[in-house]
């Protein structure tokens, strides 16, 4: 990972990535997501009974899809990073806007975690952590495996502020 | 301060009544309006339809309503069907506002409006109403109690501590507040489209008519004409709003006087409705130093004070929002240490952002122009080349945003201004802080600059300071999660390599 320029490198002493079967996570919820775009397109164009050069578009659309669906996740994944520091939650993310983020034990309201149907599939789980703030008031970390996000989870939950008040 | 249950004022009935009619109004005139035509007749059906159940569900609820305040809570019962208690903690107070709508101020009685820190954007509890008198000492008991709550020092005499008077802000200086505002393009928009609704109801001319007989007029004159026209119709609106700006402003903030008394913040104003707001200075979230073009060019200024609280001074944003609608630059000296509690804030001395911030917003704003350019080229209009003119006012806006921005950590602030049109410098207390950001975009990435941005539970936006270099954002950004940590000890606030103080400009 290129961070040489960014800034971002200031030498952390635990860095953990994503649980590495977040790629092809994200390439099946993006396939899913383009096909479901692309039919949606399709119909559009066969109940509009619409000329030649628009179906060439779809072709196009259809060929974006899949590339995005090989190229972007591992792009994703890479940039993951997230570390338990003593007082604070540190997350890195992004590829071309890259964020990262600071939520202090103490301001966590409280903290979940989630998986859906495609994450229970593949042992993932989403954690999700609460604050009092406007913007950026839930922080997602995403695929961990589901051990790591409920035992992350706990320990979030028991380093959380109590009573701390707005 | 008596504990047995206590009724509120029946004028209160009416006060209810008379909301639950304006809330419904328009709803169902428009309702009304989608069925027939005749306005009038409408107007009156509605009326009668709706006065008569809400008086009666007014006694209904004045009937099952009672408070009582104890040692440690209020208490409040009511419901008609199905019946309610709720004990409000008095520790868990937030705000107690008093308020009077005209008709209230008549029959002098005035609503009290409780808040707690949970975030409705209804007010915890709502005594409507009591007598006035009665209000005030509800109002300072409760208050006198929560302060004692608080204190958790059994036996020390809660007294009302000392007023200290901040601002008083006569009728000029409201009028000026109102000139000064940017919300004349606003109300002349929102009057423009109240003209075209009355237009429909055949009431009056809409706006459509009028811009034809406008153009009828300076047709005579040629395409010069119409467009004289036009131009006089939009002035006179912006002039129209302008006026209602200042009169709007003028009757809202009518007598505005804020004082301090111990740890909470008072604010009073109101020349029809008088509104009192009690704002404890711990629950502020930050405060924003607004100044638009001309407020700028006359040393004034507005002050957004955010708060967590909901309530009756909630903005659009849900969250609380007290303003201050207006003051003078040297006004900030006093004003500021005292809500904040930190001598060394000020929203004048600002250190400037990175200089490649004007770099990129030159490079960025110059591209916008070109594609401006290129596009009015290949539509074909005469004499093309004129849009280039676009790239010495690109250039002065970037010049503009770079200035606008800047940044500095007080004590126990940090500082971060951005904005042309309407410059707003944010102060946050580093205590309450939720979340801190950095990010960069692909061409902020090319500069190696990067946007801090400020999280708190203030209102739906988030502090930002935009453009510091990349290091020194990770800098500044690890060293406000680091205060927040380690609450009072305040290390040298300047990041290691940051251009000296020398460089400060004013805003």
């Amino acid at each position: 990972m290129d961070e040489s320029r960014s800034g971002y490198d200031s030498a952390e002493p635990q860095l953990w990535s994503l649980h590495p079967r977040a790629v092809p996570l994200w390439r099946l919820k993006a396939l899913f997501r383009g096909t479901v775009l692309t039919a949606a397109v399709l119909l559009v164009e066969w109940s509009l009974d619409l000329p030649l050069p628009f179906g060439l578009a779809t072709i196009v659309l259809a060929v974006l899809v899949v590339a995005n669906a090989i190229v972007t996740p591992p792009l994703r994944y890479r940039a993951w990073r997230f570390a338990l520091r003593e007082d604070d939650l540190l997350l890195r993310y992004g590829v071309l806007f890259r964020t990262s983020a600071i939520v202090p034990h103490v301001r966590i309201q409280h903290v979940d975690t989630h998986h859906g149907p495609l994450d229970r599939a593949l042992g993932l789980a989403d954690l999700l952590v609460y604050t009092a703030g406007s913007r950026g008031a839930i922080m997602t970390i995403p695929a961990l495996a589901r051990d790591d996000a409920e035992s992350l989870r706990d320990t979030l939950a028991e380093l959380s502020g109590a009573g701390d008040a707005v | 301060m008596p504990s047995e249950a206590q009724r509120l004022h029946p004028f209160g009935i009416l006060s209810r009544a008379l909301r639950l009619v304006r809330q419904l109004l328009l709803p169902a005139v428009l309702g009304g309006a989608s069925i027939g035509d005749d306005l009038g007749g409408i107007l009156f059906w509605v009326l009668l339809l709706l006065a008569v159940p809400s008086l009666l569900i007014g006694i209904a609820h004045w009937i099952a309503f009672r408070y009582r305040v104890e040692a440690d809570d209020l208490i409040i019962d009511s419901g008609v069907l199905s019946r309610r208690r709720r004990v409000i903690p008095i520790d868990r107070i937030q705000n107690v506002d008093l308020e009077q709508s005209p008709l209230e101020r008549l029959a002098r009685v005035a609503e009290l409006r409780i808040e707690t820190a949970s975030g409705g954007r209804e007010a915890e509890a709502t005594l409507s109403v009591l007598p006035l008198d009665q209000a005030r000492a509800v109002q300072s008991d409760l208050l006198a109690r929560r302060r004692r709550a608080r204190e958790q020092a059994p036996g020390e005499q809660a007294q009302e501590p000392a007023a200290e008077p901040l601002l008083r802000l006569s009728t000029p200086d409201l009028a000026l507040a109102g000139a000064t505002s940017n919300e004349a393009g606003l109300i002349a928009a929102g009057l423009a489209t109240l003209l075209e609704v009355a237009g429909r109801f055949g009431a009056l001319a809409g706006i459509g008519e009028v811009v034809d007989d406008a153009v009828a007029a300076g047709a005579g004159a040629g395409a010069v004409g119409v467009v004289a026209a036009l131009a006089i119709m939009v002035l006179a609106f912006f002039v129209l709003g302008w006026l209602v700006s200042i009169v709007a402003t003028v009757v809202r903030f009518h007598g505005f006087t804020l004082t301090r008394h111990g740890d909470d913040l008072r604010r009073e104003h109101g020349l029809f409705s008088r509104r009192h707001t009690t704002v404890p200075l711990a629950r502020v979230q930050a405060v924003r130093v607004e100044q638009t073009l001309p407020r700028r060019a006359l040393g004034l200024v507005a002050l957004k004070i955010d708060t967590a609280g909901a309530g009756p001074h909630a903005g659009s944003g849900g969250r609380g929002e007290a303003h201050i609608p207006i003051a003078r630059l040297p006004d900030l000296d006093r004003l500021l240490p005292s809500i904040l509690a930190d001598g060394a804030v000020d929203p004048r001395r600002l250190r400037p952002v990175a200089p490649a911030s004007r770099r990129r917003e030159t490079t960025r704003l110059s591209a916008t122009a070109l594609l401006v350019a290129a596009a009015l080229w290949v539509s074909g209009i005469p004499r093309p080349w004129l849009a280039l003119l676009l790239l010495p006012a690109a250039w002065l806006l970037a010049r503009a945003r770079y200035r606008s921005r800047g940044w500095e950590l007080s004590r126990s602030h940090l500082l971060a201004r951005d904005g042309v049109l309407t410059r707003t410098t944010w102060i946050v207390p580093e205590r309450k802080i939720q979340t801190l950001h950095v990010t960069q975009t692909p061409f902020q990435r090319r500069w190696d600059l990067a946007t801090l941005l400020v999280d708190t539970a203030a209102g739906t936006r988030a502090a930002r300071v935009i453009d510091l270099t990349g290091p020194t954002a990770v800098a500044l950004m690890d060293r406000l999660a680091d205060r927040r940590a380690d609450d009072p000890p305040h290390a040298d606030p300047r990041a290691p390599g940051d251009p000296p103080h020398a460089d400060r400009q004013a805003p």
